[in-house]
């Protein structure tokens, strides 16, 4: 059964001391647990071994040359035959590497919280949270569109703290059942308010709650590695954030062109955004029509990364997938910087959980793209390759 | 009053030498063979690295026996 929110400790927290808006409304407080009681050499020295097993940079670009029979081999060679061996049974093609890549992560995952302690332990738990809620979710959507239970069951990636025991008891109950489960749950508030028709608004609502728990969880980043760990997540909500709006900007341009001489139309985002990121101005840029947008996110950091791709180039020819790709791959590059600087911290852990991430979704891409007859340029435009 | 002599001053040199030296080489010892550890779990192939490296710090107290045989 899930813990119950922490105890809440040093009510004085670092909002009282900030004179900027940065830790506004977010519920900081002082970290009530130091590095004492963790055991960052013992688990960054495993987690950096269990880094250097994932596939390099170069291995990508061979399994564009495979067929998906010599990528399901090829995987089936490496960390991965375990999962593959014993999901062989079961299903088979693009299916099995999906599930066996799924399966493998969750475990790499539930092995990083086996042997982190102390502080990385607390840090690492809230960020895999991330997983609980998209399993909440999918159970939630699988539910109400009437998704047989197994198509559920296998959608499932319990990386978090949520057992799969738990999740797989869930999927046979009613909506009610299910909500009536989470009442003791951190996520209990959020799940009473769903009444079978705002489901958008849960997900969003529990996605805000995910972000406000890891930043209470990081509190006020004292020490270097923890700014970097609260500049991460702050930087995901960013990409989140621009990914969201770039998305809705180009369908409302889009639907402005067809509408000619009106004034364009702009859809109220408010409850979509995720608050807290790093350097965008949400506020303003959600106002703006397309092409004021564009010209406002010159002034962001972000816009070296994702000019190429939005410079010169028609509306309707834009790929936000590509945008997402690069604004990744700027993110785990700071990431990957910055673990070289804190040798002995949270960040090499973090890095390893984003590179796992970012080697199952490549792994994914490539296989889902060959299965649909995607050409081999296409899919590498949407691979992250560090 | 006790009295401070020659002898008793050097002898607390010697303490000081030997334990400050101790303390810093377990606990250099005790960082590196943890890390040694997590690295030979993964890879045991690493066991005669991990070993050299973790009685490296052993060094210190070496210097500090030398120091308090000095004094």
């Amino acid at each position: 059964m899930l813990n119950t929110q922490k105890s809440r400790k040093n009510s004085k927290s670092a909002q009282d001391f900030l004179p900027n808006s940065v830790f506004k409304n977010i519920p900081s407080r002082l970290p009530a647990f130091g590095k004492g009681s963790s055991n960052y050499p013992y688990a960054v020295t495993r987690i950096r071994a269990m880094r250097v097993k994932l596939f390099p940079r170069d291995a990508y670009p061979r399994f564009l040359n495979m067929s998906l029979d010599e990528i399901t081999r090829k995987i089936g060679e490496s960390e991965y035959k375990q999962d593959i061996d014993e999901l062989s049974r079961e299903y088979s093609g693009v299916n099995l590497i999906e599930h066996a890549l799924n399966r493998n992560m969750a475990e790499s995952f539930q092995k990083v919280l086996r042997i982190t302690e102390g502080e990385p332990h607390e840090l690492v738990l809230e960020y895999l949270r991330v997983f609980d809620i998209e399993d909440i979710k999918t159970i939630l959507r699988g539910k109400l569109h009437s998704i047989p239970e197994d198509q559920i069951l296998q959608s499932l990636v319990t990386g978090g703290e949520l057992r799969y025991t738990f999740l797989s008891g869930l999927v046979t109950k009613s909506v009610d059942e299910i909500i009536a489960s989470f009442s003791d749950s951190p996520y209990g508030p959020i799940l009473k308010r769903f009444d079978g028709n705002n489901l958008p608004e849960i997900e969003n609502e529990l996605g805000k709650f995910y972000y406000e728990n890891l930043f209470e969880a990081i509190g006020w980043p004292g020490s270097a590695d923890r700014k970097q760990f609260d500049q991460f997540v702050r930087r995901e909500i960013d990409i989140k954030n621009l990914s969201l709006l770039l998305r809705v900007k180009k369908y409302e341009a889009l639907e402005n062109e067809e509408r000619e001489g009106t004034p364009c139309i702009i859809e109220d985002l408010s409850s979509m955004m995720i608050p807290h990121g790093l350097s965008l101005n949400t506020e303003k840029l959600k106002t703006l029509c397309y092409d004021d947008f564009i010209e406002a996110l010159r002034l962001t950091p972000y816009w070296d990364v994702i000019s190429p791709v939005l410079e010169n180039s028609d509306l309707k020819s834009v790929s936000l997938t590509e945008v997402e790709a690069r604004l990744t791959r700027y993110n785990l590059t700071k990431v990957t910087q910055n673990s070289r600087l804190f040798l002995i911290s949270i960040i090499p852990i973090l890095e390893f959980i984003i590179y796992k991430t970012n080697e199952v979704r490549n792994l994914r891409i490539i296989v889902r793209g060959k299965s649909a007859g995607m050409d081999n340029e296409l899919i590498k435009n949407r691979l992250v390759i560090l | 009053m006790v009295e401070l002599t020659t002898e008793g001053l050097a002898a607390l040199s010697k303490a000081i030498a030997i334990v400050g030296t101790g303390i810093a080489s377990a606990w250099a010892e005790k960082v590196i063979g943890a890390a040694a550890v997590g690295a030979m779990v993964e890879n045991e192939s690493l066991f005669g690295k991990a070993l050299v490296l973790t009685v490296l710090p052993e060094t210190i107290v070496i210097f500090g026996l030398v120091v308090a045989i000095l004094i």
